[in-house]
């Protein structure tokens, strides 16, 4: 793994000074937590089993650092290097790929995990959310959720043909897969077809992990097998198609 | 020891000939040009040489290494600069050489590099934000970081201003009295007869001329050039009959007349008895626009 650390550092500061990336896995997640919590206040809701709106949405929210990681963040970079002739000036070191790969993958962990976890604190800290009852169990959700979504993207950054397609794309994919979160809509209130739907979203099994251990119980497992196969799937569809140059 | 040696190297794209049956040797510690028009396949030929692409038939050796199965063996002895040059982005000089550093075993001294090549001030600034000539330098310090024996640039100085151009060759005679073998691209035939020890030219994926400077001239060219302006059209075919004339095509607005001994005189005589004034008139000896023009029917700035 020569060159690891050095293309993490450089990774690293890469994305920080790219202030579009940066804005959304750090800020929009809490931005939007905080709006919203502006507007519907955290009291107590029928619709909600007696609990606040930000109660409620919270664990969804974690998620959506996570899932913009994967859908944007890693195949936009990725298309970007591309298309540029960065990854191909990698390629002609000795750079070997898994280690570009782990250097990618941690910086962008890194930021997913931050992302959610500056959401969650300020659900805690800035509107009176109670602590998660198991906080580690979140955040193994969470890495668990970005191990999967990482892998998503992975593949992703494989099949969009250009950066402008990325970008496209992946809005749309973003918007479906946050729906399905239930951090804008809580699943409790929807009818028995659509979240019958949900659950072909991987992001309703991350959220599903996250909200049980929030609320202390243990992982449904149905969640755990669906998450562990697209990890399996994805990881190895993007092993298979990943490319360091355009097509030619 | 030949740094290159490539025997009937075929790469196609569908029915694109992109490079079309290359035999080519490149001894060490000289610099080699490729030079050929836009499209002309240089910069394929320089992808089969570094192992970013493989031929689609034909043997590639570089420093006795197979690119392809000896991918990072060779990475280790050899410096590229990409026709698209570009990296990580948003790092700042030093960063950038650092981390480029850090995938080599063994590497030269970064700031000692960064003075060489005379970015000790522009360390601390993004590349992004440098000159086309500063952003080159900083890839051949990309290039260099490990000391390779053996560099391809590939169109190295085609996007800088003619000052940063000349500081550019400085750069690289000194590497080559360093004894290191370069390898460049180029459509340029000011940079190929001022720089070159061997220049190799390519047309439609074949080389179709190699040797030193003079020798091609000597070879494919010698003979004068004679560029007019016309105050009235001429057909070109009409002097071909000229006495010593072995040559005439249109540059742009120029005529362009290469021949033999004193055809000048009696082309200016013609044109006169004609009644076609010259409004501009340049002799020039023998260059390796010539050779070009002789071996392909066309001047290099018309490309395809």
């Amino acid at each position: 793994m020569r060159g690891y650390p050095a293309l993490v550092s450089a990774f690293f500061k890469s994305q920080v000074r790219e202030p579009v990336s940066f804005f959304f896995v750090i800020i929009f997640s809490p931005a939007v937590l905080t709006i919203l919590a502006l507007i519907f206040g955290n009291d107590p809701a029928p619709q909600f089993g007696m609990r606040g709106f930000v109660d409620q949405m919270l664990p969804g929210f974690t998620v959506i650092s996570v899932v913009i990681v994967g859908v944007m963040l890693v195949p936009q970079n990725q298309l970007l290097l591309r298309a540029s002739g960065a990854l191909t000036r990698l390629r002609i070191t000795p750079l070997k790929p898994r280690t570009y790969v782990a250097a990618d993958l941690t910086v962008q962990f890194c930021f997913g995990m931050v992302g959610a976890v500056t959401a969650l604190l300020v659900g805690i800290l800035g509107f009176g959310v109670d602590w998660p009852k198991q906080p580690l169990g979140v955040l193994v959700a969470v890495a668990f959720g970005l191990l999967t979504m990482l892998a998503i993207g992975y593949t992703l950054a494989a099949l969009y043909p250009n950066p402008a397609a990325a970008t496209g794309i992946g809005n749309g994919l973003m918007v479906i897969l946050m729906m399905t979160s239930g951090a804008f809509i809580p699943t409790a209130v929807l009818s028995d077809g659509v979240q019958a739907a949900f659950k072909f979203s991987p992001v309703y099994h991350i959220a599903a992990l996250v909200d049980a251990s929030w609320n202390g119980s243990a992982w449904p497992w149905g969640s755990v097998v669906v998450l562990a196969g697209v990890v399996v799937v994805f990881t190895a569809l993007g092993t298979l198609l990943f490319k360091w140059d355009r097509a030619r | 020891m030949n740094a290159v040696i490539c025997r009937e190297v075929h790469r196609h794209f569908g029915d694109v000939r992109a490079v079309d049956g290359v035999d080519l040797t490149i001894a060490g510690h000289q610099i080699f040009g490729l030079l050929g028009p836009n499209g002309s396949g240089k910069t394929t030929l320089l992808n089969q040489l570094q192992g970013l692409d493989t031929p689609t038939s034909g043997t590639v050796e570089v420093l006795g290494l197979d690119p392809i199965r000896q991918r990072e063996q060779l990475a280790l002895r050899m410096g590229s600069q990409l026709q698209e040059s570009t990296t990580i982005p948003r790092l700042t000089v030093a960063e950038a050489v650092k981390t480029f550093a850090a995938f080599y075993p063994q590497t030269r001294e970064v700031d000692p590099l960064l003075a060489e090549l005379g970015l000790t001030p522009k360390a601390g600034t993004r590349i992004e934000r440098l000159s086309g000539g500063q952003r080159q330098r900083v890839f051949i310090a990309l290039a260099l970081i490990h000391d390779p024996e053996l560099l391809f640039l590939d169109e190295l100085t085609s996007a800088v201003d003619p000052q940063a151009r000349l500081a550019i060759w400085d750069v690289l005679r000194d590497l080559r009295g360093q004894g290191r073998t370069i390898v460049i691209t180029t459509h340029s035939m000011a940079e190929a007869e001022a720089l070159c020890d061997r220049i190799a030219i390519i047309d439609h994926g074949r080389i179709i001329a190699e040797g030193t400077c003079a020798e091609l001239i000597a070879r494919h060219a010698s003979g004068t050039t004679l560029r007019l302006q016309t105050g009235a059209p001429v057909d070109p075919e009409s002097l071909k009959t000229v006495d010593g004339v072995t040559a005439v095509t249109r540059d742009g607005s120029d005529l362009v007349i290469v021949g033999q001994g004193q055809f000048s005189p009696k082309v200016m005589a013609k044109l006169a008895a004609e009644s076609i004034e010259v409004t501009s008139m340049n002799i020039q000896e023998a260059s390796l626009e010539d050779v070009f023009l002789n071996l392909t029917g066309r001047a290099m700035r018309e490309g395809e």
